[in-house]
């Protein structure tokens, strides 16, 4: 596999790292834009190839390489140069265009500029705090990154929360597991399912959504 | 030629939609851009209606103009860049237009605007004296702190920019050092909010950091000086019980 991934900071760091965990035997290319960066990225990752590059030059890299980048990461450390190489790429038909955010307010203007690959390393801060404090209705725990779906925490606090919820596990045929007030783990019917548990379920975003609608919002 | 005007704002939702109308009623501008602080308020939607591009800053430690700007140089596509501020209550498409003018006509690579009205505290008790004695050549300048500027793009990719308040006087003397052509264009009259004496003491800071680091780096000021000096004023004795 050939990777491009753009930038020299964290980011960069955990997105290189996993690229030669896929692929220990692929070609790795960091392109960076100082060279003090770019001396620093040779030591980090000896296996990977570093390049300078004005900012401008790296759309000049991706669309002379084009037929030749099986996964493109942007991950520098402005939004800005992220949705514009994204969108570049995009344009220049590499298969797999991944942006990684800076600030997690970018994920929808990404999503409207057809970014497919959004990743939001920030997304589980929320997430994890209302599930460890507890005061949620639903929670989003997991969003798929290639379809539109998840899994869903959902907070049995009344029976008309609890009739919803069977509802629509029964209607949809989707999985679920429970965990109920006294830290247990249970997977079985839906009958089983009871006030104060939480029920973690995984659904496609169109069909949860409408669940929400029904019970009056989300909480992500 | 083609422009692009970018506005740093946030929670602007007032201004934003006259604003990016009035930048695309100027000649030669291709896209507006709003680069968004974190607004709580719809900026972000009326910005998005009237056509402009939008980026939230990369960072949202605010005030972070600084981040917002280079976001907006980063996110353009047109030949000039041009920074507006948002909330400008008389901006005109005459206003951006005489901004990028010097650059269309060749006389300048990254123009300064300046205004009527007298400059604000912290250009002439900060900035000025500062730039009088590190970089004399660039007090000449009215408004040395004007966030109204134009350039062209590829001379915003060559510096870097300063995240904060900092920005504007650090562009101005990254981009004299490095011979770029400046000029200064006078905008005539400016509508615009004044900020509170107590929200200048950031700004001041920040100003007075960016002048000072560059006098550092270009061997205006001996670090090692500097610090031992600044470590004495620490350990001078005040008297009384010190500051009220």
């Amino acid at each position: 596999m050939r990777s491009v991934v753009i930038g020299g900071g964290h980011l960069a760091y955990f997105a290189v790292t996993a690229l030669r965990e896929i692929d220990p035997k692929g070609r790795i290319v960091v392109i960076e834009f100082t060279s003090e960066k770019v001396e620093m990225i040779k030591k980090t990752f000896p296996y990977a190839e570093a390049v300078l590059s004005s900012i401008e030059g790296v759309e000049e890299y991706i669309s002379g390489n084009r037929f030749l980048i099986d996964v493109l990461v942007s991950a520098t450390d402005s939004d800005a140069l992220n949705l514009r190489y994204a969108k570049h790429s995009i344009r220049n038909n590499v298969p797999i265009v991944i942006a990684i955010l800076n600030n997690p307010l970018n994920e929808p203007i990404f999503v409207r500029e057809n970014v497919k690959y959004v990743v939001n390393p920030y997304k589980t801060i929320t997430s994890k705090i209302k599930e460890i404090v507890g005061k949620f209705e639903v929670n989003v725990i997991y969003e798929f990154s290639k379809i539109d779906g998840g899994i869903y925490a959902i907070k049995i606090e009344d029976a008309k929360t609890l009739r919803k919820v069977r509802s629509f596990i029964l209607k949809n045929d989707a999985p679920f597991f429970v965990l109920s007030a006294d830290k247990r783990i249970r997977a079985g019917s839906v009958e089983d399912v009871q006030i104060g548990d939480v029920v973690y379920v995984s659904s496609h975003g169109r069909e949860i959504r409408g669940l929400l609608k029904k019970m009056g919002g989300l909480e992500s | 030629m083609d422009v692009s005007v970018v506005f740093p704002s946030r929670n602007r939702e007032r201004h934003v939609r006259r604003a990016v109308r009035t930048a695309f009623r100027a000649r030669h501008v291709k896209e507006v851009i709003v680069v968004d602080g974190g607004s709580s308020d719809n900026t972000i939607d009326v910005a998005l209606k009237e056509g402009a591009k939008v980026i939230v800053q990369s960072n949202l430690v605010y005030p972070g103009k600084g981040v917002a700007m280079r976001d907006g140089a980063y996110l353009s596509s047109g030949d000039i860049v041009v920074f507006v501020d948002v909330d400008v209550a008389n901006l005109t498409p005459d206003f951006i237009e005489k901004l990028y003018t010097p650059i269309i006509q060749g006389e300048a690579e990254f123009v300064k605007g300046c205004f009527e009205r007298a400059a604000g505290r912290v250009t002439e008790l900060v900035a000025k004296p500062l730039l009088r004695m590190f970089y004399p050549e660039l007090a000449k300048f009215r408004q040395p702190l004007s966030g109204e500027i134009a350039g062209l793009r590829e001379v915003f990719y060559q510096v870097g920019f300063e995240s904060g308040w900092g920005v504007d006087v650090g562009l101005l003397i990254d981009l004299y050092e490095m011979g770029v052509k400046i000029v200064e264009a006078d905008l005539g009259f400016k509508e615009h909010d004044m900020k509170p004496l107590h929200a200048l003491t950031d700004m001041a800071y920040q100003v007075a950091e960016a002048i000072l680091k560059r006098a550092i780096r270009d061997g205006k000021i001996d670090e090692v000086w500097a610090r031992e000096y600044i470590s004495t004023i620490g350990k001078m004795d005040l008297g009384g019980a010190g500051f009220a």
